[in-house]
């Protein structure tokens, strides 16, 4: 039988000094005396570290967020006027440049309607739109659709840029929370961003999840979109 | 008087303006430190923060862990850096910050302190992620298991075989930088 070391002469004192993160399964009194010591080193040491504090350029961003935050709405809004209006923060740089050129996506969508005034008339709720992926900074943005005679296309899920970060005039998380809940999407998680040009407007297309396997939500928000101003220019359900 | 984390999200709920950013400031540095294990991306760990503290925000009438605000928290920045990870996945990860640990603040034995957290820390961004958040969770914050079991969303079991995987990597790890830790416990 393994002679047990003279500091940990029963199970009971190596539980001891492993306290409780140790598999129930395991035998403990197989452990070589030194990997207990050494383990149990640790594990004081551990509880006696303190956590690093975050940077201190990061504490800034999340206080300019804290005092940014909304007043707080219990249940999800259904249109702007649930938003007080708020100072906004500008955005910490400028939009990424994305390269590889203009890529269009020709769309018949059928927009949901009642969602948000001050979007598309409810008179287009089958329409073909076009959205042109834009591949610098947001403003000024020249509209540049595909010619009409292109014919239009069914969007799905994969025309989205689901995984995409050009967030443009919302890359500032603050900001792009801001928005989502001014356009009735409040703490939405987005999947993808591209600064597009919708109908001849310019705008960014936020990918949010619907909680429906296969489907998605296209919401298109103008690029001064915060708490307080913006418009929704679509908000669209894809796939199936 | 120091008001509870149920306390300050009933608060909050209230229309207590301050309580939100007091609970959040509470465990700021305990995301900040979990978001960077998962994520070893300054950029991406900081905006998953940002994004918990939104989602939290807005999610808090919704809160449904009475025993454990802080887990409820922990349960959403995971969430989020889940998905971050889907995002960033390819993209090449920068090492761990060194302005991060250069600003920690002034320990009691200055060079001391200072080294055994630098070691420790570095060791345990080299274990893979969920071993390390254990070990964050358990043993550097003291949480029960039972409360790691319900942030992570495992048994309890899970984070005992996580942890002890965890500590048995650690130790590899962090005896390799600390050899008059590796002599003094081979004499013992």
């Amino acid at each position: 039988m393994k002679e047990m070391d003279p500091l940990y002469p029963d199970t009971a004192s190596i539980t001891s000094a492993l306290g409780e993160l140790v598999p129930d399964d395991l035998d403990l009194a197989g452990l070589p005396p030194e990997l207990i010591a050494s383990l149990a080193a640790n594990r004081v040491e551990l509880g006696n570290t303190e956590l690093p504090p975050p940077p201190a350029d990061l504490v800034e961003r999340w206080e300019a967020a804290l005092a940014e935050l909304p007043p707080l709405v219990p249940s999800a809004p259904t249109g702007a006027s649930h938003a007080a209006p708020v100072a906004e923060q500008a955005g910490p740089t400028a939009p990424e440049r994305r390269p590889g050129g203009r890529r269009a996506v020709v769309t018949q969508i059928r927009r949901r309607a009642g969602r948000w005034a001050g979007g598309l008339a409810a008179a287009a709720a089958v329409a073909a739109l076009v959205v042109v992926a834009l591949p610098g900074p947001a403003d000024p943005l020249p509209a540049d659709p595909l010619p009409a005679d292109t014919g239009p296309l069914a969007l799905t899920t994969k025309d989205l840029p689901v995984g995409g970060q050009d967030y443009g005039p919302l890359r500032d998380p603050a900001r792009r929370a801001a928005c989502l809940a001014h356009a009735g999407a409040p703490g939405a998680t987005v999947l993808g961003a591209r600064q597009v040009d919708w109908a001849g407007r310019p705008g960014v297309l936020l990918v949010l999840p619907t909680g429906e396997p296969g489907r998605l939500r296209a919401l298109v928000v103008s690029p001064d979109c915060a708490a307080d101003r913006g418009e929704v220019l679509a908000d669209i359900p894809v796939g199936r | 008087m120091t008001r509870s984390d149920a306390e300050l999200l009933r608060a909050h709920l209230a229309g207590d303006r301050a309580a939100y950013p007091e609970l959040f400031r509470r465990y700021q540095s305990f995301l900040w430190t979990i978001a960077y294990n998962e994520l070893r991306n300054r950029e991406d760990a900081a905006e998953a923060v940002q994004d918990t503290l939104m989602r939290a925000y807005q999610a808090a009438d919704r809160c449904t862990s009475d025993g454990s605000i802080r887990g409820w928290l922990v349960k959403i920045l995971l969430n989020i850096c889940r998905d971050q990870f889907r995002r960033s996945r390819g993209r090449p990860s920068e090492a761990w910050p060194g302005e991060a640990l250069d600003e920690v603040p002034m320990p009691r034995n200055p060079i001391a302190d200072h080294e055994m957290r630098m070691d420790i820390l570095a060791a345990l961004a080299q274990l893979p992620p969920q071993l390390g958040q254990v070990l964050l969770m358990v043993d550097l914050a003291g949480w029960p298991l039972s409360e790691v079991a319900e942030a992570l969303g495992v048994a309890v079991g899970t984070v005992k075989s996580r942890g002890w995987r965890a500590r048995k990597g650690l130790f590899e790890v962090y005896r390799a930088t600390q050899p008059a830790l590796q002599v003094a416990t081979e004499d013992r």
